[in-house]
């Protein structure tokens, strides 16, 4: 008996060295199938032994995190862990400035709970009097932008993307800490859209969209444990969006055609927040809509070239539609940041903004709720000072001035009695008091004076003191887009290039500066800083 | 390196001991010694040449105090054996905080601070110059022969398992079987069985109470903080109600409790795979009825440390009564100066000694009359309140958290978003009292002390195998936090 147990001992102390041994085994000759850890992170670089660093305890300490990356069967062991902290308290390791868990197994980013309790200017003002003063002034410099590059043929819009929590906020969690109980709030989507409309910001309003399809549409908007819109809500917003670029550019663009519907468990990325939590089984298995987008293919439409500037919403549409059948180029400057979609460049950085903007036909601002506090990342400001227009609303207070000129028409209307007597009557037919009924005329006239450019911000001049190589190239993409709009001068270009052996490209372009040269030399050209302003539609805008 | 980290889990280990067995007999204290070297060369590089040349120094002298016939020779080299491992822990442990209080008094006199570089404490220090002062002290008493060979005095003073943190084993414990020792395989499987509940312990419930002790009161070094985060965690604990502000201080109770024997229960563990019988460090001390009892089960290594080497020397209790307390509450004060250099340990010990004499002089028998649970309840909560001052650096932080336990505004905490504190906690406090019942001292006798049985074997060996992933996994998971993309 005693000899039988020996040999149990034995195999058991052999088993545990096997055991022991199983990781470091793993490591050197991959023998399980492992299905590799999702999310992104930085990875440790295996750290070089050098005295110096051994001494400081520096390669020490390297080495710990290398291992921790690379032993054998991490990623099961770490699933493994992630799944008793989900089934027995329903949390993972993950950060939790990555993942909310809401209800029903509803994943959420946090970002965006803080917003729908309209909590989250917190984290980019000091006040929500500090965050509504800096919306305004970014709107503002929006329209200055869109008016400017409108001058070149540019245009600029807001696409304001849907965010997880305002379309499905019934399985948000009810964790008192996540609700903010102070006053005031602001919450950057309602300001936008007001202010956008007030301003004549362009924009497209696809959050409220959605609001007004989700108890109609048969798909889901969003996911459940995904962060983005579905896949298939996507490709109907991108239909909407084409429709839109349609209207704003008056253009005739090739048409999305929506693919029909398949029923699937869900696909990359409709369920990206719950990969990140690596966990060994599915939470749950809903099942999603997903077709494909292709166009109608129509030869005579327009292939505008557009800039995305935006978050990673623009994935789930890029990812689906055939990009280069609608656009002829369409690069995603993605959080105003890294390039992609376009090899000449890997940063935003790189490239010269101004000859980017105004060689394209569409400038598109494309980010969630959740991010619009962001004030695009600084492009609006970037691109002004590329354009070499003076961003005076970044000296002034939109808020104070509008105030100001608000008060000082109250006074106006106030010692006018017409005015007053016409006044009383609105007040009640709309059953305002009279103070109220003053007080919107006030507005009205402010907002008027500010959309038709009567108003004066308080700034002295438009532009910048522009350098004459970044004025005339300017002009040069400038013509270069007029020309290239109309057809018969396109048919000449074309005759020259084959007669001088020029790329029809190398033609026009030489064209366009021929005509600029020419301006200048007749005077017709106004430089920036003069009296006149280098295009009609700038110097009456006011907004500057 | 510590045992609860990757290198040492997944290739010190498991190289070590594979060597280790594949090594004749005769030749395994020397693949002990060396993987000692590079276990403590790993997290204290600039100490090793200092900590092996002072060792080396003293079996020397160890040697020639037993070979000389001179009665002061050998009390003059008993004496510069001691100094040695103790000079060398004053300067490293006490130089920052000799200076610092230096530079106080000098401040209070106008005078201009003294400068100083801040010197690096290296790892386990307290234990191995309290283990050179056992051997020098159990020598010159007669109570051992010396080493004969300095690799083996070597190996007693820097063996890894217990180098880091104990136990404190008495030279006279372990000389016999550093010389010669038996490795069964049953003391190799219960080895691992030991070294697993270690583990569990400290990164199953000790890391996680710890988190959350830290998402309160900050790190336990509050040097490393700036002024603005002093003061986050000042107004943090001032608004705690008294709900929250039990928790956290009954939360340090069992994480320091749970961490400390964890990593006995390691040491002793990978002893016993190579055959060492270290001494128990630990005996369930929350189920103790009195101060003086939590004493004896709580860090009994360093109990009895203190008893053999310091409190008999003072005298103990052989010269009147007076100066029994004073000897007591001495020992306890240096305790605990000795567990940190930092004005709130010394409050610490001086806390625990006090109530020590108080046992001795009342509170003892109030106690017994008093009944098991209610004893054990009293005690239990006393230690709890007295352990904030080890957790706090800062008196007045530490005050303000007793204040808010005792300021009586108790609230309902919800569960969710906690639950694995609480769980944790519940966990903790159930193994913490576990032995107040016989049922638990006979699991508990079964676990650690009887040999198993060939089922029993198997069944543990799964599921310490099991719990062995287990703490890998949560180990790595908690570092492990990707995002979905990078964002700027």
């Amino acid at each position: 008996m005693r000899k039988f147990k020996i040999k149990y001992d034995w195999i058991l102390f052999a088993l545990l060295m096997v055991f022991l041994f199983v990781p470091i085994i793993q490591e050197w000759t991959g023998i399980f199938p492992v299905k590799p850890m999702k999310g992104v992170f930085v990875p440790t670089p295996k750290p070089e032994f050098s005295f110096e660093t051994y001494k400081t305890n520096a390669y020490q300490t390297q080495i710990d995190k290398y291992t921790s990356e690379n032993f054998g069967l991490r990623e099961t062991v770490i699933k493994l862990y992630n799944q008793y902290l989900w089934d027995f308290f329903h949390k993972t390791h993950v950060s939790k400035e990555q993942i909310v868990y809401g209800k029903d197994g509803w994943l959420y980013q946090p970002g965006a709970i803080s917003d729908y309790y309209q909590k989250q200017f917190r984290y980019y003002a000091a006040d929500s009097a500090q965050m509504a003063s800096m919306l305004s002034k970014e709107a503002h410099r929006l329209l200055l932008l869109q008016q400017v590059l409108e001058s070149y043929g540019t245009h600029l819009f807001v696409c304001l993307v849907p965010a997880k929590d305002l379309i499905y906020p019934e399985f948000l969690p009810d964790d008192k800490d996540t609700i903010y109980e102070g006053e005031p709030k602001i919450s950057a989507r309602f300001f936008n859209e007001e202010e956008f409309t007030r301003l004549g910001v362009n924009h497209l309003n696809l959050e409220q969209w959605f609001l007004r399809i989700k108890d109609t549409a048969n798909f889901a908007l969003f996911p459940k444990t995904g962060m983005h819109w579905s896949r298939y809500a996507a490709l109907q917003a991108a239909d909407t969006l084409v429709r839109y670029m349609e209207n704003l550019g008056d253009i005739n663009m090739k048409n999305l055609v929506i693919g029909p519907k398949e029923l699937d468990n869900a696909r990359n990325p409709d369920d990206n927040l719950e990969s990140l939590l690596n966990l060994l089984r599915p939470i749950s298995k809903p099942k999603y809509y997903y077709a494909e987008g292709t166009t109608d293919g129509d030869p005579t439409a327009s292939q505008p070239k557009m800039i995305v500037i935006g978050d990673s919403f623009w994935w789930v549409i890029a990812a689906q539609i055939p990009l280069k059948e609608v656009f002829s180029r369409v690069p995603y400057w993605y959080y105003n940041s890294t390039v992609y979609y376009d090899n000449r460049y890997h940063s935003v950085d790189e490239l010269n903004l101004a000859e980017e903007l105004v060689s394209s036909d569409f400038v598109v601002l494309f980010y969630c709720a959740t991010q619009q506090y962001r004030m695009n990342d600084g492009f609006t400001q970037k691109a002004l000072k590329a354009l070499c227009v003076k961003d005076s609303v970044a000296v002034m207070d939109s808020t104070d001035f509008v105030e100001r000129e608000i008060q000082r028409n109250i006074g106006k209307i106030l010692a006018t009695p017409s005015s007053m007597e016409n006044i009383r009557e609105k007040a009640a037919l709309n059953h305002k008091t009279v103070e109220k009924a003053v007080r919107d005329d006030a507005k009205w006239i402010v907002n008027y004076q500010i959309q038709e450019g009567i108003l004066k911000w308080p700034s002295e001049d438009n532009h910048t003191s522009m350098d004459s190589t970044t004025f005339i190239e300017l002009e040069i993409q400038r013509t270069i887009k007029a020309l290239s709009a109309k057809p018969e001068a396109m048919e000449s270009i074309r005759e020259k290039a084959a007669k001088y052996s020029k790329t029809v490209e190398k033609a026009l372009r030489d064209d366009a500066h021929w005509v600029v040269n020419y301006k200048i030399q007749q005077g017709t050209l106004i430089w920036p800083g003069t009296t006149k302003d280098i295009n009609t539609k700038t110097e009456n805008h006011g907004i500057q | 390196m510590v045992f609860s980290s990757n290198v040492f889990l997944l290739y010190f280990m498991p190289a070590f001991f594979l060597v280790y067995f594949l090594t004749p007999r005769k030749a395994r204290n020397y693949v002990l010694l060396l993987a000692s070297l590079v276990f403590y060369a790993w997290g204290a590089p600039e100490f090793i040449i200092q900590l092996v040349a002072s060792t080396v120094a003293n079996f020397y002298l160890v040697q020639w105090m037993c070979k000389t016939e001179k009665k002061g020779l050998k009390k003059l080299l008993c004496g510069i054996s001691i100094i040695i491992p103790i000079g060398l822990l004053l300067f490293y442990k006490y130089g920052n905080f000799t200076m610092e209080n230096l530079n106080a008094i000098i401040g209070l006199t106008g005078h201009a601070p003294l400068t100083w570089k801040r010197i690096m404490l290296p790892i386990g220090i307290s234990f191995f110059s309290f283990q050179s002062v056992t051997y020098t002290l159990d020598t010159y008493r007669g109570v051992n022969k010396p080493m004969e060979k300095l690799t083996d005095f070597v190996l007693y003073i820097i063996m890894f398992p217990q180098l880091i943190a104990g136990p404190i084993i008495r030279y006279c414990d372990v000389a016999d079987q550093i010389r010669s020792r038996e490795s069964t395989m049953d003391d190799r499987l219960q080895g691992f069985y030991r070294f697993v509940i270690g583990l569990c312990k400290k990164i199953l419930i000790a890391d996680v109470i710890g988190a959350q002790v830290d998402a309160i009161l900050g790190p336990a070094n509050y040097s490393l903080l700036d002024a603005g985060q002093i003061s986050d965690i000042f107004s943090r604990v001032a608004n705690l109600d008294s709900t929250t502000a039990w928790i956290v201080s009954l939360a340090y109770t069992f994480q320091i409790y749970f961490d400390f024997a964890g990593y006995s229960d390691m040491a002793i563990g990978l002893g016993r795979i190579m055959g060492f019988r270290f001494p128990e460090n630990f005996d369930n001390p929350y189920t103790s009825r009195s101060i003086t009892e939590f004493w004896r089960r709580w860090h009994m290594t360093l109990g009895a440390f203190i008893m053999n080497y310091l409190y008999i020397p003072l005298g103990g209790n052989r010269k009147g009564k007076a100066r029994m307390y004073l000897n007591l509450w001495i020992c306890f004060l240096l305790s605990g100066l000795w567990h940190g250099a930092s004005w709130n340990f010394v409050v610490w010990g001086a806390l625990h000694g006090l109530l020590i004499c108080a046992d001795k002089l009342f509170l003892g028998k109030v106690m017994k009359k008093i009944g098991m649970v209610p004893s054990v309840i009293l005690t239990f909560l006393t230690v709890n309140i007295i352990w904030v001052f080890f957790r706090v650096e800062d008196f007045g932080l530490a005050w303000m958290l007793i204040k808010r336990m005792f300021a009586f505004d108790f609230t309902l905490l919800p569960f969710s978003g906690n639950a694995q504190l609480y769980v944790t906690m519940i966990i903790a406090a159930f193994f913490s009292f576990f032995t107040l019942s016989k049922f638990g001292q006979k699991v508990q006798k079964k676990v650690f002390f009887t040999d198993f049985t060939n089922g029993q074997h198997i069944a543990v060996w799964i599921i310490a195998a099991f719990a062995f992933v287990f703490c890998v996994a949560a180990l790595n998971a908690s570092n492990f936090s990707p995002f979905i993309y990078f964002r700027f």
